[in-house]
């Protein structure tokens, strides 16, 4: 038990550490009424904005890849999160704006799990059925996301381009009280669902005997997972790997299986507040939006995660 | 037999459908027998050489890589979600090109020959050098991703930071063979040639394989020189295919499927097969896109993308419910 208490207090005291390097970050602002401006209305809202968002995709992640019993299955892989990017981008080509974006992530993202997890539905939803089912659907809405950035007139296709590397650099109040109330609801609903989590671990059979019902949690926790990435795709755009790295960090600093529900939200938020730190760097005279920085971070991981991974699904 | 005869008979009329009908009008059948010959007074001819012929052929050559690819590159993992494009190879393709044209400005087709197979083969070998590590084919599949997530993030990070990369991208990542010339065909032939030939090659070894790594073993079979001749062949080939047609998803997928149906055949066979449909899936999709809807051609990728998507679904359910 200390030791769970010991990393939690360390990932929380790295986050805040970060989110202060970052407000600082370019400059102390002045102690005038610019300054107080600059600190209030564009670096407070980016960071909290960063940190909430990492707390979704982390919660999101480890729901997943603690239903489907592999580390590798997260809802980016699956295709929940491809659902939610190429809604965004079909509308963005469609109405030639930003406006629809928040019901489009939702409608995609809900509709590719539904999609999903009622194909995987058939013998209580087993989870080779679903990554398997997932990874062909998000194929599917990669090509069409593709296609469309290819069709659409040039300044909707820029426009679709940089929201698809996702970014916090647009951050405002609105997207972080909107961003909180879902972190809450999320880590609420998750934190319902983690005594049977823990409890599936262990295998259906034995889930089955302690009196849960796999099937419905499986369900339960996918939808969740879900629904807490759409809203991540649709306030910051797709932020690559940090769902598939949070859960497996995690567990690896905390020495347990299981959900790990908090330190997972704590991880993501730290991947995404780091990641935030290198969007600030100058690159070939530009700076690069800090899904790009996950994603080349994040690919090697995954591929040190698959050649240590021994336990399949 | 009818599974080879079939698409043979297909092809061949696809291929003179190809040849006869488009945006340009419909030529009489007597037309072909022009072929070949260069007349520049004539119109028919020019249309019929040189620019339905080429076009012709490079869906063909496109459409039988793939499929030929996607063929070797299941029987290796013993995967039916595997092809060359699931391995991160076409995004490594994609990077070269788009690498090349951002550092060098514009470099026009012949020059991005190069970029495009470097990009491919080392994806190869990154994805080979993973393999040989791993035992099973689901984490060969989840590392081409993963190599594929980090190639489009670096590709991303280019177009974002270079508008006239990006309208490059956009040209190329649709996906179409209608301004194919003389070069390109002959480029993309240098590299799909050799590697039909690495895959005949292979298909050896891995009806050798069929049986799991341990009776390949057993027969004396080098499981490491099946894996490199495989995977040398998928990245060939696709190579080629992305040099001739861009990145068309999905054909190197179905095509093996379709092939092996239900019954159970030799490697060789079924890799032959495979690139027969695959030619004949690629040349349908540009046909229908030239006739689908009158004044405009529609891409080849967005046809492949609306039609093969759904397949791959379809097969997927049938093959877990059965």
């Amino acid at each position: 038990m200390s030791r769970a208490r010991t990393v939690t207090m360390a990932l929380a005291l790295g986050g805040l550490l970060l989110a202060a390097l970052l407000l600082l970050a370019g400059g102390a602002p002045g102690r005038d009424a610019t300054g107080a401006a600059i600190l209030l209305h564009i670096r407070l809202p980016r960071v909290l904005l960063a940190a909430l968002v990492g707390a979704m995709l982390g919660l999101s992640g480890t729901l997943l890849q603690t239903v489907l019993r592999n580390p590798l299955a997260t809802p980016d892989v699956v295709g929940f999160g491809g659902g939610a990017a190429a809604a965004v981008a079909a509308s963005i080509a469609v109405t030639g704006g930003l406006g629809l974006v928040l019901p489009a992530a939702l409608a995609g993202g809900l509709a590719s799990a539904a999609l999903i997890l009622g194909l995987a539905a058939r013998g209580g939803l087993p989870p080779q059925a679903l990554v398997m089912i997932g990874v062909a659907v998000n194929l599917t809405l990669l090509a069409l996301t593709d296609v469309l950035l290819s069709l659409a007139p040039g300044l909707q296709a820029g426009e679709t381009a940089r929201f698809l590397t996702g970014s916090f650099a647009s951050a405002h109040w609105g997207a972080v009280a909107m961003a909180a109330l879902v972190v809450m609801a999320g880590g609420a609903l998750a934190g319902g669902l983690s005594f049977g989590l823990a409890r599936m671990d262990m295998g259906d059979d034995m889930a089955r005997a302690q009196g849960l019902a796999p099937g419905g949690l499986r369900l339960g926790a996918a939808g969740l997972a879900a629904m807490l990435v759409s809203f991540a795709v649709a306030l910051t755009g797709p932020l690559p790997f940090v769902a598939l790295l949070a859960g497996p960090l995690a567990r690896a600093l905390l020495r347990q299986g299981g959900p790990v529900l908090p330190q997972a939200a704590l991880l993501g938020a730290l991947l995404a507040l780091a990641a935030d730190l290198a969007a600030r760097a100058t690159v070939f005279g530009g700076s690069l939006p800090a899904g790009l920085y996950t994603a080349l971070v994040g690919g090697p991981a995954m591929l040190v995660l698959i050649l240590t991974t021994r336990e399949r699904g | 037999m009818i599974r080879t005869g079939l698409p043979l008979v297909a092809l061949l009329c696809l291929g003179l459908v190809s040849l006869l009908v488009g945006a340009g009008g419909v030529l009489p059948p007597g037309a072909l027998a022009t072929l070949g010959q260069v007349d520049p007074a004539d119109s028919q001819t020019i249309l019929l050489t040189q620019m339905r012929l080429p076009r012709t052929l490079a869906a063909l050559l496109a459409g039988g890589a793939l499929g030929a690819a996607g063929a070797v590159i299941q029987s290796l993992t013993r995967n039916p979600l595997a092809e060359p494009g699931l391995l991160g190879v076409n995004a490594g393709a994609a990077l070269g090109i788009i690498g090349t044209l951002w550092l060098g400005g514009a470099v026009s087709g012949l020059g991005l020959i190069a970029p495009a197979a470097a990009g491919a083969a080392v994806v190869s070998g990154l994805i080979l050098a993973l393999g040989l590590r791993l035992d099973t084919g689901i984490g060969l599949i989840l590392g081409g991703a993963a190599l594929a997530g980090m190639a489009t993030a670096v590709l991303r990070g280019m177009i974002l930071l270079d508008p006239f990369a990006f309208d490059a991208w956009r040209g190329w990542i649709v996906g179409s063979v209608a301004a194919v010339d003389a070069p390109t065909l002959a480029a993309g032939a240098l590299l799909v040639l050799p590697g039909a030939a690495l895959a005949a090659a292979a298909a050896q070894k891995l009806d050798a394989m069929a049986m799991g790594d341990e009776a390949a073993r057993a027969l004396g079979t080098s499981i490491l020189l099946a894996r490199a001749l495989s995977l040398g062949a998928g990245a060939l080939l696709s190579a080629g295919a992305v040099i001739l047609a861009g990145p068309l998803v999905f054909v190197g997928l179905i095509a093996p499927q379709l092939a092996r149906g239900r019954g159970e055949a030799r490697t060789g066979l079924l890799t032959f097969r495979a690139a027969l449909l695959g030619a004949a899936l690629v040349l349908a999709a540009d046909v229908g896109g030239r006739v689908a809807i009158p004044g405009l051609s529609i891409p080849i990728g967005l046809s492949a993308a609306l039609i093969g998507g759904p397949l791959v679904i379809w097969q997927m359910t049938r093959r877990l419910q059965a």
